[in-house]
């Protein structure tokens, strides 16, 4: 269904459902084998700045995309945002926020902190297929990353 | 002193002739006037008479009249001898020294003047050859013919001066009589004058006599304020006009009405009995010979009731600014020193009146200088300031937060400030709260609605895996997808439980009881039993006697999700321990919970406590747990914290409960 490289996302989320959901989804999209999921805020902090448990920079590359949870455990979403966009390195890395909040609050947070994209997990099966497939085809088939 | 200024006349006053008289129309009739004294005294009234001639001494008297004729005639026979050659006739110089001599002097003169003349001719002014006895008919007949003339000229001359005389006299009555009606004229315009003054005024005015105290005379206002008329007021005592409880005038004060004169307060009544109260004003005179006290006496009825206005006034804003409830203090400027400060104010400092007033708030250390300087600044901007919140101490040093508001108001040309203060401690503790509260609210509805939603997603977004993996008959799929599905839906179940737990936690439901801490520990224990069994943890309970109080069943829930997540996070530690105890050293007890699991990431520690915040990801909370034992500890006014050296160093959770008491022997008392 694509072509060019495969892209490489790091999946923020604590709930593992909602983890397995997002993984079978994005299996279409050949990116099955570059999908990293980390279960808190804390790790991803870890994974991104190579600390803690993820010190070892070759066994935690850089994503091309990061999608991200806003309701985390021990770092909340939104810090892990800010700290991305705070870094120097890591500022151009697009985040696309993927909750089940859709409270107003967290939608203005979350761009003006510098989300790239908001998303709000359907309750519908149907829906949230739909969601992942638009998701997959805009950011994992004609988005454009540079190299 | 008379209070009368001096008149332009005077009574007849043989008795007193030392004092002037009063100004008004006497009851009695009046004395005589007698103005004799005064015309001997009036300037003269007949034209020419008080010029200076030098002929008025040479006729003052007969024989200075009779001097003058001789005199007189004397000179014009000197003049005619020394003239003789030039001068004809004998008798030229004599004829007008007659006359003159007969005008000044009258007829005896004027006969006497022509005598000698008379005489002079016959002897020495005729040539000596026609002298006496010589002299010849002609001569004789001259001679008799001009005695005959001098004798009437000297005639016609007395009589002018006599009907001269008599003109003048005339005159001078005339001009008395006029003088006298217009001294009387002027005397009656003055008496009506007084009499006007007396009748206009508004002022009861009453001549007494001094002895007895009878009414001589009234004015037209106190008929009108006694109600008598004029008639019976004269027969009247003074005293009779006095209401009959008004203290009764003693004769020192008498005495010194009549000789200086007296101001007084007093009650008078009418004719009908009502009471009014007037200010007297007495003095003594002395009126055709009688001694009396002239009062003027004034209604104060408007006055007094004015004052009694204004008193009943005072008491009600008095009565006002006392039981105000809030604080009120009065400042004089620029120093700030207080002038007044109501009862509240009094009950929130812990001062009494005396210490307070005269002092600066600086003084008593009531406020600080920098917060004081604020105000006066903001006071000196805008002469008002409302709702300032500040800080001010109390005599015993308690801090109270304070609403002040204050105005520059001018009593008296002198500015004070009013400030009214109110206790806002309470209300801002309550507002602290309600925020915290409020703050808690906006996160638990937020929460709420994102936690109950994840496992709905779950469930929905399964439900149609388990939909196309049942069409697949891949047994291995539908389990996992049935897992999901049971785990969602246990974490809701489990979320909803928990959530009205928490919300019971607010309010206290059982009443307190005092409880020894072994027991609320072993309680909760029994209730954590299973996991601890499960994980193999050993439990150490300390035998310290310490007694804690509060609502007995949330005291063991704070232990019971103590001790659960002391397991839950025992990791991999082969030999899990958890040890509860008492701090009983300085200060309160702290309880504590230690365990040596995997601790706590000191990065986290903040939202250890958070409403649904779970540190770790997975495990089966749903981060109530801790949130539920904090609230349950604040309610029993204490606090709690967790000590933790990091991850795998296990966690030790501390906190205090108010009414925690180290007591040897004490049984459980619920």
């Amino acid at each position: 269904m694509t072509s060019g490289n495969p892209i490489a996302i790091l999946l923020v989320e604590d709930d593992l459902a909602h983890a397995e959901i997002v993984r079978r989804n994005l299996a279409a999209f050949r990116v099955a084998n570059r999908l990293t999921h980390v279960a808190d805020g804390q790790a991803a902090l870890d994974y991104l700045f190579h600390e803690g448990d993820h010190a070892d920079a070759s066994a935690s590359p850089r994503p091309d995309l990061v999608l991200l949870d806003l309701r985390l455990p021990k770092v909340d979403g939104l810090e892990v945002l800010r700290r991305i966009k705070e870094d120097g390195a890591l500022r151009g890395l697009p985040v696309v926020v993927l909750t089940t909040s859709a409270a107003e609050l967290d939608l203005v947070a979350a761009y003006t902190h510098g989300a790239g994209s908001y998303l709000v997990k359907p309750v519908d099966f149907e829906k949230f297929t739909k969601l992942m497939e638009a998701f997959g085809f805009y950011w994992l088939a004609w988005n454009r990353f540079p190299d | 002193m008379s209070p009368w200024p001096s008149l332009p006349f005077r009574f007849h006053q043989e008795n007193n002739p030392g004092r002037k008289g009063g100004p008004f129309a006497p009851c009695e009739t009046p004395p005589p006037l007698r103005v004799g004294s005064r015309m001997e005294r009036a300037p003269s009234l007949v034209r020419g008479e008080g010029r200076a001639a030098p002929w008025r001494a040479a006729t003052s008297t007969a024989a200075a009249r009779y001097a003058l004729a001789t005199v007189a005639t004397g000179a014009a026979f000197l003049l005619r001898m020394a003239l003789a050659d030039y001068l004809g006739p004998p008798y030229i110089l004599f004829y007008p020294t007659v006359l003159l001599v007969a005008l000044l002097g009258g007829l005896g003169p004027g006969a006497l003047a022509t005598a000698l003349a008379a005489v002079l001719v016959a002897f020495w002014i005729l040539p000596a050859e026609r002298q006496l006895p010589f002299m010849t008919l002609r001569d004789g007949v001259s001679l008799a013919a001009f005695f005959a003339m001098g004798l009437l000229m000297s005639l016609v001359a007395h009589r002018y001066r006599a009907a001269r005389h008599r003109l003048a006299l005339h005159a001078r009555d005339l001009a008395l009589r006029e003088a006298e009606e217009d001294f009387r004229r002027r005397e009656e315009e003055a008496l009506r004058r007084y009499e006007l003054l007396a009748a206009n005024s508004r002022d009861i005015i009453l001549f007494v006599r001094r002895d007895g105290g009878r009414v001589l005379e009234a004015n037209a206002a106190a008929t009108a304020a006694y109600g008598y008329t004029h008639a019976e007021l004269q027969g009247l005592t003074i005293h009779e006009l006095r209401a009959a409880d008004a203290q009764v005038t003693s004769a020192r004060d008498l005495a010194e009405a009549d000789e200086r004169g007296l101001r007084v307060e007093t009650v008078h009544r009418r004719k009908d009995g009502a009471p009014f109260p007037v200010e007297v004003t007495s003095q003594g005179a002395t009126l055709g010979g009688t001694r009396m006290l002239v009062s003027v006496i004034r209604d104060i009825t408007a006055r007094k009731q004015a004052e009694e206005s204004l008193r009943e006034s005072e008491r009600r804003y008095s009565a006002l600014f006392e039981k105000a409830p809030f604080a009120i203090a009065l400042t004089e400027m620029p120093e700030g020193t207080t002038v007044s400060v109501n009862e509240a104010f009094l009950r929130l400092f812990e001062y009494s009146r005396e210490e307070v007033i005269g002092k600066t708030s600086l003084d008593l250390g009531i406020s600080d200088a920098a917060s004081r300087a604020q105000v006066a600044a903001a006071l000196e901007r805008h002469d008002s300031i409302r709702d300032f919140e500040c800080t001010r101490t109390t005599r015993s040093g308690t801090k109270h937060e304070l609403s002040l508001s204050a105005d520059r108001v001018s009593i008296g040309g002198k500015d004070f400030v009013l400030t009214s203060i109110q206790d806002i401690t309470r209300r801002k503790r309550a507002e602290e709260e309600l925020k915290e509260r409020n703050d808690e609210l906006v996160r638990f509805t937020y929460t709420v609605s994102h936690d109950l939603k994840s496992p709905l997603v779950t469930v929905r977004t399964f439900l149609g895996y388990l939909e196309q993996d049942f069409g697949k008959r891949d047994e291995s799929s539908l389990r996992e997808d049935f897992g999901h599905i049971r785990t969602a839906a246990d974490r809701m179940s489990r979320l909803l439980d928990e959530l009205l737990d928490l919300s019971r936690v607010g309010r206290q439901v059982n009443p307190s009881v005092r409880v020894p801490l072994q027991v609320v520990v072993g309680e909760a224990l029994d209730l954590v039993a299973g996991r601890l069994a499960q994980r193999g943890v050993k439990v150490e309970v300390t035998e310290e006697p310490v007694v804690i109080e509060g609502d007995r069943p949330r005291l063991v829930e704070v232990f019971q999700n103590l001790l659960d997540n002391s397991a839950k996070f025992m990791g991999d530690q082969p030999s899990p321990r958890i040890e509860v105890g008492v701090d009983t050293g300085a200060g309160e007890p702290v309880l504590f919970v230690r365990d040596n699991g995997i601790g706590i990431d000191p990065r986290h520690k903040k939202k250890l406590f958070g409403l649904f915040e779970k540190l770790e990801p997975g495990t089966e909370g749903t981060g109530i747990g801790l949130a539920q034992v904090r609230r349950i500890v604040q309610i029993h006014g204490g606090r709690i914290w967790a000590e933790s050296a990091g991850r795998g160093h296990g966690a030790c959770f501390r906190f205090t409960l108010a009414r925690t008491r180290r007591e040897r022997g004490k049984k459980e008392s619920a």
